[in-house]
């Protein structure tokens, strides 16, 4: 089970997420609407894992992600993206981000993203 | 000796002399003679004076005098006391003593220490030209031995390096004659990257790969034990767990004493002709096999000669070597080229293979190319080169849409399947609608609408999307509307559908119902029998009983009437893009109602298909207002004495009065002067009237003003009410009271 912070600006999709999350079986400990609320819950709460929407107001996914990696190097954050945002998923790859899930999220492929930074979160 | 008296006498030109004689006349022959060997001669008077001219040649030249010749009785210094102090300076100092009879005893001294020849006085010229020849040929032997030894230091020197580059270049080992190892050269420290503490002492199947089989071992021990040479091709594993292939030679080793004592090995690193070769299995493989389309290109995305067949037909080219990958693959999309290059540029520049893999996967995966449909694969390569595998998929594609196809009418099946009497009516009534339209537009017009609802609640999609179609048409087009409509052939349409059901339902499905159909006429004639017998036998308990009885055999509840509204939301929001909570149909599942009240329940799909559409508002609209950004429709019923109430409502938008008002005026419905005396209900109860819709754009589930007359038109029959509570921003809700 894992401590989980969700940011993502859509209600749905936080909804969405968290149903899934806990569905899984872990836990979400936190949810964050902008990139600059998810900097500042981020410190408070220490998280074992993030998902990351990539276009949010106040500041993007991709910034917040730069800045809880200037001072977490071992942050995992997953990026939650659309068709049509590779590039941006590509820069935040770069940046540190450890996975991506395409829209529309579904348990397979969150489990498969978890799993890719935590192997042990296995499901069969 | 040399015999070559014309190389001895050159070799004698280059030679520095220094004579020492006191005498005078003595100096003048010696010197003649001389003259015809030596091109250089010094000449100086006494020991004292010959010595300071050796001593000051040889800290100006840093050289010696090649040859001394010296008197021995001299003032100030002899030539004998001259010449040890010279041999004391050079050891190697080639001295011609010229001596009278009686100071042969002096003169032991110096020949004591070998190296000074001696000729008596008075010179004979031959005698002294013979020692003379023989000193230079002593000198010039010497020489040629100083010069063929800097040859073998040049040549030790040569070898060092020689062997310092073996110890670079050729990957060497020995071992014991257990396989315990005793010597590496650097080369083989750097290949398999062990250092070389690490790797003495050691087994060594310490670089054994594990692809390697034990028999390739046992062939090269059983070659080597019997002193023979091994040689062939090995993979071997890496510290860090990678490998490299090497041609390697073994052979048996032997010391000074021809004592065996071990095994050495030398190897040629062969891992990129192995990688060539495996490549060109797997080249070969996919060009034998798969129409695949198979090449590979470098960091500068230029395409390699190597390719299969099928890529020149993809790209529709002679030949693709040298060309720029991202122009063959995206020619004219230039968002997934610009996507394509920042990829493979960000993938050569990251360092971690795990990142790079990641990458890969956000490259465009799909592309159409020359009209086909074209899956990208792609594969990293040694040194940031790309492999990529192109399959066409344009089969595959059409497969899908067919599959796609294929889930619509399971769906249609099984909404047809779910209710069966009632798809068997619905037939009916739609067969019946076709061949007898009737006669007012306005009522086949209403129909229509109607039947497109109930369809697409029945996913008879062929259908829906037809009577769409016509609707459209009808709208559009000045011609007469019963022309349009017999034009326009929707029996053929439906026939389809109903084709695709018995097909998949079973020839029964369609038939067999109308057995109940007549059973249910059956039941009607029994019914009428009932009545009329009541009617002669009044008061008759049992009979009324079994009247009630009848009635209630025909009664359905209210929640299965209702059942398949909350599908039929679900479906239109989705289409609609509008985002809704799931409806849940409230209300005791066991209340039910006569059969008089099944048209307007079916009805009722307008009531939602206009929630969805006009009622509830985009996620980004509540937001904005404040409200939940998911919309709620609900459906509530109860029973108040023998009455159904039925409400349905939503938290959109509401109703807008003024809006509808204009609309009716617009149309020519109202007045402006009846509209201003009508109370806000009655306003509001407008949206029921035909041809009113406050949306202005027709979409497929409403807008056209046609579905909100249906329902009026069905409550009229059945004499219910209808109330409306509208509150602008916080939605509306629309309560039906019904008899039962």
């Amino acid at each position: 089970m894992l401590n989980v912070m969700i940011v993502d600006d859509s209600t749905i999709i936080r909804k969405t997420l968290q149903l899934k999350l806990e569905a899984m079986g872990h836990n979400v400990v936190a949810t964050a609407k902008s990139g600059k609320e998810a900097v500042g819950t981020y410190r408070d709460i220490l998280p074992d894992l993030v998902t990351m929407d990539i276009t949010m107001p106040i500041m993007s996914g991709i910034e917040a992600l730069k800045k809880i990696k200037k001072d977490y190097k071992d942050a995992k954050v997953i990026m939650v993206t659309s068709h049509g945002e590779e590039k941006l998923v590509i820069d935040a790859i770069t940046s540190g981000a450890r996975g991506y899930i395409l829209k529309p999220i579904t348990e397979e492929k969150l489990a498969e993203a978890i799993e890719k930074v935590y192997p042990e979160c296995k499901t069969e | 000796m040399k015999n070559d008296i014309k190389e001895l006498l050159n070799f004698s030109k280059t030679l520095k002399i220094l004579y020492v004689e006191d005498n005078k006349n003595a100096r003048v022959q010696t010197l003649k003679l001389l003259s015809h060997f030596f091109d250089y001669i010094v000449v100086e008077k006494d020991g004292r004076s010959g010595l300071h001219r050796y001593i000051d040649y040889h800290d100006k030249t840093g050289k010696y005098y090649d040859i001394v010749i010296s008197d021995i009785n001299m003032p100030h210094m002899d030539g004998i006391e001259m010449a040890l102090q010279m041999i004391e300076l050079n050891q190697n100092q080639n001295i011609l003593m010229i001596s009278a009879h009686d100071e042969s005893k002096k003169l032991q001294n110096l020949l004591d220490l070998g190296i000074t020849k001696y000729i008596h006085k008075p010179i004979n010229s031959e005698v002294f030209l013979k020692k003379i020849s023989k000193i230079v040929n002593l000198i010039l032997v010497k020489k040629e031995q100083e010069n063929h030894l800097t040859k073998i230091e040049k040549l030790n020197l040569e070898l060092d390096s020689l062997i310092d580059s073996f110890d670079t270049y050729v990957i060497a080992s020995r071992t014991d004659l257990k396989g315990i190892i005793t010597y590496t050269s650097k080369a083989y420290e750097t290949i398999s990257g062990y250092s070389e503490k690490e790797l003495l002492g050691k087994p060594h199947n310490i670089v054994r790969h594990p692809d390697m089989p034990s028999s390739a071992f046992k062939n090269m021990w059983d070659t080597i034990k019997a002193g023979k040479l091994w040689v062939g091709d090995v993979k071997n594993r890496k510290k860090d767990g990678g490998y490299y292939w090497v041609h390697a030679f073994v052979a048996p080793y032997y010391d000074k004493d021809r004592q065996h004592i071990g095994y050495s090995a030398i190897r040629i690193d062969i891992t990129a002709q192995k990688e060539v070769e495996s490549l060109n299995y797997k080249i070969n493989n996919l060009l034998n096999n798969t129409g695949e389309g198979f090449l590979s290109f470098d960091k500068n995305l230029n395409c390699d000669s190597g390719f299969s067949k099928e890529c020149l037909n993809i790209f529709e080219s002679n030949n693709i070597a040298g060309l720029d990958i991202s122009g063959l693959l995206f020619e004219d999309d230039l968002q997934k080229k610009e996507l394509f290059r920042y990829g493979i540029e960000r993938i050569i520049q990251s360092d971690e293979k795990q990142i790079k893999e990641m990458l890969l996967t956000l490259l465009p995966k799909e592309q159409c190319i020359h009209g086909r449909d074209i899956q990208i694969e792609y594969k990293l390569l040694e040194a940031d080169n790309f492999m990529i595998i192109l399959t066409d998929i344009t089969k595959t594609k059409i497969l899908e849409k067919k599959i796609k196809k294929q889930k619509k009418i399971q769906a249609m099946l099984l909404a047809v399947a779910m209710n069966q009497d009632e798809f068997i009516e619905l037939k009916l009534d739609f067969e019946d609608f076709l061949n007898n339209p009737p006669p007012k537009p306005k009522v086949l017009q209403r129909e229509l609408h109607t039947f497109k609802g109930i369809f697409a609640q029945k996913e008879m999609f062929h259908v829906v999307d037809a009577i769409h179609g016509l609707e459209t048409l009808i709208n559009s087009s000045d011609e007469d509307i019963y022309t349009l409509f017999s034009n326009y052939n929707l029996q053929h349409i439906f026939q389809k559908d109903l084709k695709l059901i018995s097909e998949k339902l079973g020839k029964n499905f369609l038939s067999t119902k109308k057995s109940l159909k007549i059973e249910d006429s059956l039941l009607n004639n029994l019914e009428k029998k009932l009545n009329s017998l009541y009617k002669s036998i009044p008061n008759n308990d049992i009979i009324g009983n079994i009247i009630d009885d009848f009635e209630r055999l025909r009664y359905q509840s209210v929640y299965s009437l209702l059942a398949g509204y909350p599908l039929h939301v679900k479906r239109i929001s989705e289409r609609l893009n509008k985002n809704i909570y799931p409806l849940e149909i409230v209300g005791n599942t066991e209340i039910k109602v006569s059969q008089k009240l099944v048209p307007f329940m079916k009805s009722l799909i307008h009531l939602f298909n206009n929630s969805i559409d006009h009622g509830i508002e985009c996620s980004e609209t509540r937001i904005e207002n404040e409200k939940d950004e998911m919309g709620s429709i609900t459906c509530f019923y109860k029973k108040v004495d023998d009455k159904l109430v039925l409400e349905i409502g939503d938290d959109g938008v509401g109703l807008d009065i003024e809006k509808i008002v204009i609309n009716a005026i617009k149309k020519g419905l109202r007045t402006v002067q009846e509209c201003e005396q009508m109370s806000e209900n009655e306003k509001l109860e407008l949206i029921f009237e035909d041809k009113l819709s406050t949306k202005n754009v027709a979409t497929l589930t409403s807008g056209r003003g046609v579905g909100m007359s249906v329902i009026k038109s069905e409550i009229q029959k059945i004499g219910g009410t209808i109330k409306i509570k509208n509150s602008i921003n916080q939605g509306v809700k629309f309560v039906f009271t019904l008899s039962i």
